[in-house]
């Protein structure tokens, strides 16, 4: 059974968990007769880190020592909002986060929007009417005047406490930042955002955020050029090893432009392709070459990786490196930057960073899926679907579908090249995070994959399941089809957890992998239908 | 001075109000810098609106002419205003409720609209033909209907507050207040109608208002029933409070939709520039810093970052 939590039990100082995930309250997963048991974190970690929230810990706050490190986190966290709320030092998203503190009607029509409030079994604390009346009932009680003239009338009854801001910060990470909720809210009140402006607070106040994001994420990226780690040195003996990988998979020889002055694509990939799915920037170095496209990588650090982990969390880090793509473009003299399969770095280069281009640094951004689309479309490419005949599901990345509005483009190639594509319901701008969105698919801290295995990528599960529910115990080959690197990265994971692979076949890659897998020209299968990686 | 005259002061002075400080509310929403994209899609001012999707989709968007589908945006805006298409997808027992309540609201003001006509017929003396008679007829079946579905509505929704497991934890005493507070008007509305059943006092009373006491236009001072007075002064009492509530919201979900979730137009269209927004991009980038996080350059310039 779900437990409910009022907020006065969300402030309220203790050692024990809010809530407990248990399996039997988890959503049923259809076709899978069982799955991996839930551990109870480490007595060396609670002792240390606030895993009150639920047992779990994504960023791990550590347990203040002493009163003056408790009063300290609770008024750091007041100035921050102050700050978040004021146009001048928030005039990135104050508009939006006012709006939505201001005005929501708490009418709920937003819970059953939200697959992890759902997948949960319907705990409260993961709704996202809950995270935000947190963080509304601070708001009215310090910067509304009801709420200072009549206190909890208005404000509704809250301790302010020290667990109160790292139950609040903790559970701003068990939000995907999906926006489903913000999608049917009948006022547009958006409760990702509000999430989103939590993590902001604690990251560019109180300088806390998820390591992964910042110390291992922003920080080292802009540092050694890459979130992965990888430097530029690194970068170009991996572009050889992609050129020889091709050849000896292929038989096609391809020399991959990097640095190239002057061509009229800068093509981005996220980093983390290179390391873990090769084969997807490959696949693109194939497909741009055959289609005669003018193109190059570039090496200078930043470079050659799209991320842009900022947009989940810290519009400065958002700002710098956004800035960093732009200025490399302008050095090599490209025409446009291209960004490839990857959804948060599409919707941080391509949209959010519009409004962070003056005239002298503005240079146009776009997505590759659109292109690839026009080179199937005009037939550039000599292709046989029949080579791709294994069932194909497509999963709708949030950042390149509800938020940027790219449905069609994929669709488009997939109904020319993959003769068994099936949608997941629901699909398009409807569709579901795979869970690994918001930056949790980079996300492995404490025990943080075991949350995000059982809650946060559980609607996903279960529409893929869904999807190949005629197919699921025939044996055979399927692929789950992800335009985004953090996608892939999550559905890997969940993948591994639950043994889908290992029980129904079921394994996942981009898009372009597919193209060049029904290229005539490519012998060989550039999918392997014997592997799982 | 009569009853009357401190009812008719209450009027004009909460109606003053209301209206002064919502400008002002409204005006601060409007002066916010331009922020950064947030749009949601599907965007229904898009070319591309019918699958969700967006300009984006296009090779080398910037190049090609992005057309707004300025009709395509009215029509779901009023499906939204009138029918709460959003609420009716996502949760339907609360949008019974609720489109009884906003339905009545629309309709008492659509029904003040018609008792405002009427008291200018009263004002010019006109007492008969088919307009005068068209509001007449008009006006009592807004009104009845109007305050009948608008209080059904708010106490529905109460009750839905106080049942639903869902959402009564998380409502605050001022969440069931503004609902009480619109059904006491509607209850007091009601028992207005055994004195006054054809609103013809109320007509006067308007009229009365309009003339300015009397005063701008020779308006003899009507008479006004306890119930009704008792009403006008809740309603001036309710001016007086919604400017600071979030009753407001029908003015927040102009900025919601409009100025965040179908704001999706870029500063480059058919390769030229949008001027305006380089200049407020401009002017962002010229404010100050103020985090105070290791990491956060406090003091710098945003275009310094």
């Amino acid at each position: 059974m779900s437990k409910t939590v009022d907020p006065k039990e969300f402030s309220r100082e203790n050692r024990e968990p809010l809530i407990k995930i248990k399996l039997e309250d988890l959503l049923k997963l259809e076709g899978l007769k069982e799955e991996p048991p839930i551990k109870d974190p480490p007595a060396l970690w609670t002792q240390r880190y606030d895993f009150t929230l639920d047992g779990h810990a994504a960023v791990g706050i550590p347990i203040p020592k002493n009163e003056e490190e408790k009063r300290a986190l609770v008024e750091k966290f007041l100035n921050g909002l102050e700050k978040d709320l004021s146009y001048e030092g928030n005039w990135t998203f104050a508009q939006q986060f006012k709006l939505s503190l201001d005005y929501c009607a708490k009418c709920g029509a937003c819970e059953d929007a939200c697959p992890i409030y759902t997948a949960s079994g319907k705990q409260n604390i993961y709704s996202p009417l809950y995270r935000s009346e947190i963080l509304r009932r601070i708001y009215r009680k310090h910067f509304t005047a009801a709420g200072k003239l009549f206190g909890t009338l208005v404000t509704g009854d809250m301790d302010e406490t020290w667990q109160l801001i790292t139950r609040l910060i903790e559970l701003s990470y068990r939000c995907n930042i999906c926006r489903r909720c913000a999608q049917v809210c009948p006022i547009g009140i958006d409760n990702g955002l509000i999430a989103r402006e939590i993590r902001k607070i604690a990251s560019q106040e109180l300088g806390i955020a998820a390591k992964e994001l910042h110390e291992n994420g922003t920080v080292l990226q802009l540092k050694v050029g890459s979130s992965t780690g990888m430097n530029p040195e690194g970068f170009k003996k991996i572009v050889k090893m992609m050129e020889e990988d091709i050849e000896s998979k292929t038989g096609l020889r391809i020399k991959i432009p990097v640095d190239e002055k002057g061509a009229d694509i800068l093509l981005i990939h996220n980093a983390g392709e290179f390391l873990s799915w090769p084969e997807n920037p490959e696949a693109y170095a194939i497909i741009f070459e055959k289609a005669g496209l003018s193109w190059t990588l570039s090496s200078e650090p930043v470079g050659y990786d799209s991320v842009n982990y900022g947009v989940w969390y810290d519009d400065i880090q958002l700002a710098r490196i956004a800035k960093k793509h732009v200025e490399i473009a302008h050095k090599l003299g490209v025409k446009r930057i291209v960004v490839g399969e990857c959804g948060h770095a599409t919707k941080a280069l391509v949209v959010t960073a519009e409004r962070l281009l003056t005239r002298e640094n503005y240079i146009p951004r776009e997505s590759v899926l659109p292109i690839l689309a026009e080179i199937v479309d005009k037939g550039k490419l000599d292709l046989d679907p029949l080579k791709n005949d294994f069932p194909v599901t497509l999963h709708d990345p949030c950042n390149i579908v509800r938020l940027s509005g790219i449905v069609e483009p994929q669709r488009k190639v997939l109904k020319k090249i993959a003769p068994r594509f099936r949608e997941m319901e629901p699909h398009g701008v409807c569709n579901y995070c795979c869970g690994g969105g918001s930056g949790f698919a980079i996300m492995h801290s404490y025990n943080f994959d075991q949350w995000k295995n059982k809650v946060a990528s559980r609607m996903k599960v279960k529409q893929i399941l869904d999807a190949f529910r005629q197919e699921l115990n025939d044996g055979g080959f399927k692929y789950v089809c992800a335009p985004c690197s953090n996608c892939k990265g999550e559905i890997r994971d969940f993948i591994s957890h639950y043994k889908l692979w290992d029980k129904f076949r079921i394994n996942y890659g981009g898009l372009a992998e597919l193209v060049v897998n029904a290229m005539n020209e490519v012998k060989n299968p550039y999918i392997a239908n014997n592997e799982f990686h | 001075m009569t009853i009357v005259n401190y009812v008719a002061y209450a009027a004009y002075l909460s109606f003053v109000f209301c209206v002064v400080i919502t400008i002002l509310k409204v005006s601060k929403y409007a002066r916010a810098p331009m922020h950064l994209r947030w749009e949601l899609y599907p965007v229904p001012s898009e070319e591309e609106h019918e699958h969700g999707g967006s300009y984006l989709e296009r090779p080398e968007w910037w190049k090609t002419d992005i057309k707004e589908e300025k009709g395509s945006e009215l029509i779901d805006m009023f499906k939204e205003m009138i029918f709460i298409k959003r609420l009716y997808n996502s949760k339907r027992t609360q949008w019974y409720f609720s489109f009884l309540f906003h339905g009545g609201i629309y309709l008492l003001l659509i029904w003040f609209v018609a008792i405002f006509i009427g008291s200018l017929f009263e004002l010019l003396k006109i007492t008969s033909g088919i307009l005068f008679t068209a509001f007449f007829y008009a006006s009592l079946v807004l009104g009845y209907i109007g305050i009948s579905i608008t209080f059904i509505g708010a106490v529905g929704l109460i009750a839905l507050r106080a049942t639903d497991k869902k959402i009564n934890y998380l409502s605050a005493p001022v969440d069931y207040f503004n609902l009480s507070f619109i059904s006491l008007i509607m209850l007091s509305m009601i028992s207005s109608l055994f004195y006054d059943p054809y609103f013809n006092y109320a007509r006067s009373f308007l009229a009365y208002l309009i003339s300015g006491n009397g005063l701008l236009i020779g308006f003899k001072q009507p008479a006004l029933p306890v119930a009704s007075s008792i009403t006008v002064l809740l309603v001036c009492l309710f001016l007086l409070y919604l400017p600071f509530t979030k009753m407001t919201h029908f003015l927040g979900k102009y900025f919601t939709y409009h100025k965040v979730q179908w704001d999706s137009r870029p500063n480059m269209v058919a390769e030229r520039f949008d001027e305006k927004k380089l200049e407020l991009v401009k002017k962002n980038l010229d404010l100050t810093v103020p985090w105070d996080a290791p990491h956060a350059p406090k003091g710098k310039r945003w275009d310094e970052v």
